[in-house]
């Protein structure tokens, strides 16, 4: 007999399918860098600077045009390569709307948390509640999907988040190093997910499923 | 001398109430892969279940006409693409399956 245990198995492989190439992961990661060199860019400008109107500009624009950008760039990229080999699968209900909805949820707190701590100047090291944010973010995915690479960014964001702590480093500095951290992390991860499943799974024949009985 | 507990009985009415179109092992992965998502295609669900096109299509046709799952023909490109959808009807039979096993299992 089929046990829940088998039938949970089925339902998280489907989930983590989404995943599992990887591009997703890089995608974000190169944003994510992106946000870092807007970072480091304000960290080495002089107050004053006419540079200040350009970083301005282009960090609303990195974050409105970046998501949309990042949403392009996963969905032809697995219409391209993804889906013709291991399958089309939509994801818009149930375990993807929850893991948006904790996901937003983080980055409304990550928001909220940072501008009370820069407000109130009560928070030193900011990056230290960017690493809380994307540990319980990663970590609640590595525990939804059951990918391991989720655990190690975890870890990897944590790490990014306290080694400010160590140093003395301006807002900016800190900000140019989580980033670039989590973002490299993701993108190299990302790389090697897609090179596993470039391994795994071959091109499927042309004319597949073209014939299926009774349908 | 310590005794072995006794079985617990098995409520048969429950076990004749079990929906056999869902019940069958390989319509109920068939099943719990589309309850994970929105759709998914042939292909997908071949490669997950690890059943052959024929086997697929035969339990595809079943759960589509126990009103459980849509299918839509359409093309990607040239190519034919068949993507399958639970029904509400089906979301509801597998959730009371779920159910029904849990109760029977306890």
């Amino acid at each position: 007999m089929t046990t829940s245990r088998q039938i949970d198995e089925w339902m998280q492989r489907t989930r983590r399918y989404w995943y599992l190439d990887g591009i997703s992961d890089a995608a974000m990661g190169l944003f994510l860098l992106l946000l870092g060199l807007l970072f480091v860019g304000e960290s080495v400008t002089p107050p004053g600077s006419p540079l200040w109107l350009l970083w301005g500009t282009a960090g609303p624009l990195l974050l409105v045009g970046g998501a949309v950008a990042v949403g392009w760039l996963v969905r032809v990229l697995k219409e391209r390569y993804t889906y013709p080999r291991a399958g089309y699968v939509t994801f818009e209900k149930q375990g993807s709307r929850r893991v948006a909805r904790a996901l937003a949820g983080f980055l409304l707190a990550a928001i909220i948390g940072a501008g009370i701590a820069v407000a109130t100047h009560r928070l030193e090291h900011i990056s230290f509640l960017y690493g809380l944010v994307f540990l319980g973010a990663f970590g609640y995915l590595s525990y939804r999907l059951g990918l391991r690479r989720y655990l190690l960014l975890a870890a990897w964001s944590l790490v990014l988040g306290i080694t400010p702590l160590v140093f003395s480093l301006s807002l900016d500095q800190e900000g140019a190093l989580f980033f670039i951290g989590v973002g490299a992390g993701m993108l190299v991860l990302g790389i090697v997910a897609w090179y596993r499943f470039d391994h795994s799974a071959p091109r499927q024949p042309e004319r597949d499923d073209e014939n299926r009985a009774g349908g | 001398m310590k005794t072995e507990p006794a079985a617990k009985p098995v409520d048969a009415q429950s076990l004749l109430e079990v929906d056999r179109i869902i019940h069958e092992p390989a319509r109920l992965a068939i099943v719990a892969v589309l309850a994970a998502c929105e759709s998914a295609d042939f292909v997908y669900l071949r490669n997950i279940t690890g059943m052959t096109q024929g086997n697929l299509s035969v339990h595809l046709t079943k759960l589509e006409d126990a009103g459980y799952v849509a299918v839509e023909k359409r093309f990607v490109g040239k190519k034919p693409n068949t993507l399958c959808r639970l029904t509400p009807k089906g979301t509801a039979a597998f959730k009371q399956y779920r159910a029904q096993m849990a109760r029977l299992v306890k």
